[in-house]
């Protein structure tokens, strides 16, 4: 995602990615190790993930609920335009069909 | 074939452990590889054939000392590819549906969590542009 953010900069589109296992703290090394600077929001309480209906629960391999994975195309007036749930979480879209999906 | 038949007993688990290893730390970074695993899973399986191989060999021989040997590798070599493709084709999609609410709303919940350093992010002062919002577990 990092590797093509300036395509979706010309686009106006923010990345928002929100994660139910990692603190803020944890957030920023993964940031900063990984050159990342679009949004990561820490949402341990899993009150987003409960919002967007995707609490795994018993999902974490350490303990507790996560969320499933989930992504959400949201317009300018906060209309969900499109969605996708993977199957399996190692697996997701390319930079490519995501854009498309804005169109 | 033969010289690697004669060593399987290290071969196998050397390519079953880079097989395994090798997908998290280098493969599944690019999606092609990481999807579908099309680097690792031929390792991993050229691991079970020699360590199949192994367990002929070990079988075969009538020391006892090579038959452990033979036996021991050809364990590991199996364990780490049946590893590799439990967590491939199993544990990673170990996960529920999406509830028919988050298949079915319209409009983006707002919610209010803080960001890498501490600070406050509502959706709602995104107004006014698209975002793409990512829920996310690893691999992202």
């Amino acid at each position: 995602m990092q590797s093509r953010k300036t395509e979706f900069e010309e686009r106006g589109i923010r990345i928002v990615a929100i994660s139910a296992a990692h603190t803020p703290e944890e957030l920023a090394r993964h940031a900063s190790e990984n050159g990342i600077d679009f949004f990561l929001l820490a949402d341990t309480e899993l009150t987003a993930a409960d919002a967007y209906g995707l609490r795994h629960e018993g999902g974490n391999p350490f303990g507790g609920d996560i969320a499933r994975p989930g992504m959400f195309w949201i317009d300018g007036d906060g209309r969900i335009i499109d969605r996708e749930f993977t199957e399996n979480w190692r697996v997701r879209e390319g930079v490519g069909e995501v854009l498309e999906r804005f169109e | 074939m033969s010289f690697a038949k004669r060593h399987a007993f290290w071969i196998a688990p050397l390519l079953g452990f880079v097989g395994f290893v090798s997908y998290f730390l280098v493969f599944a970074k690019w999606p092609a590889t990481r999807d579908f695993p099309w680097v690792n899973l031929p390792v991993v399986l050229a691991a079970v054939a020699l360590g199949f191989a192994g367990l002929g060999n070990a079988w075969k021989t009538g020391r006892w000392r090579t038959k452990l040997l033979h036996f021991g590798g050809s364990c590991a070599a199996l364990a780490l590819a049946g590893l590799l493709c439990f967590y491939v084709f199993s544990f990673s999609a170990t996960m529920p549906e999406a509830t028919e609410e988050a298949v079915a709303m319209d409009i983006a919940p707002n919610f209010s969590l803080p960001d890498a350093r501490g600070e406050t992010v509502t959706l709602e002062s995104f107004r006014g542009g698209p975002v793409l919002l990512l829920f996310y577990r690893g691999f992202w």
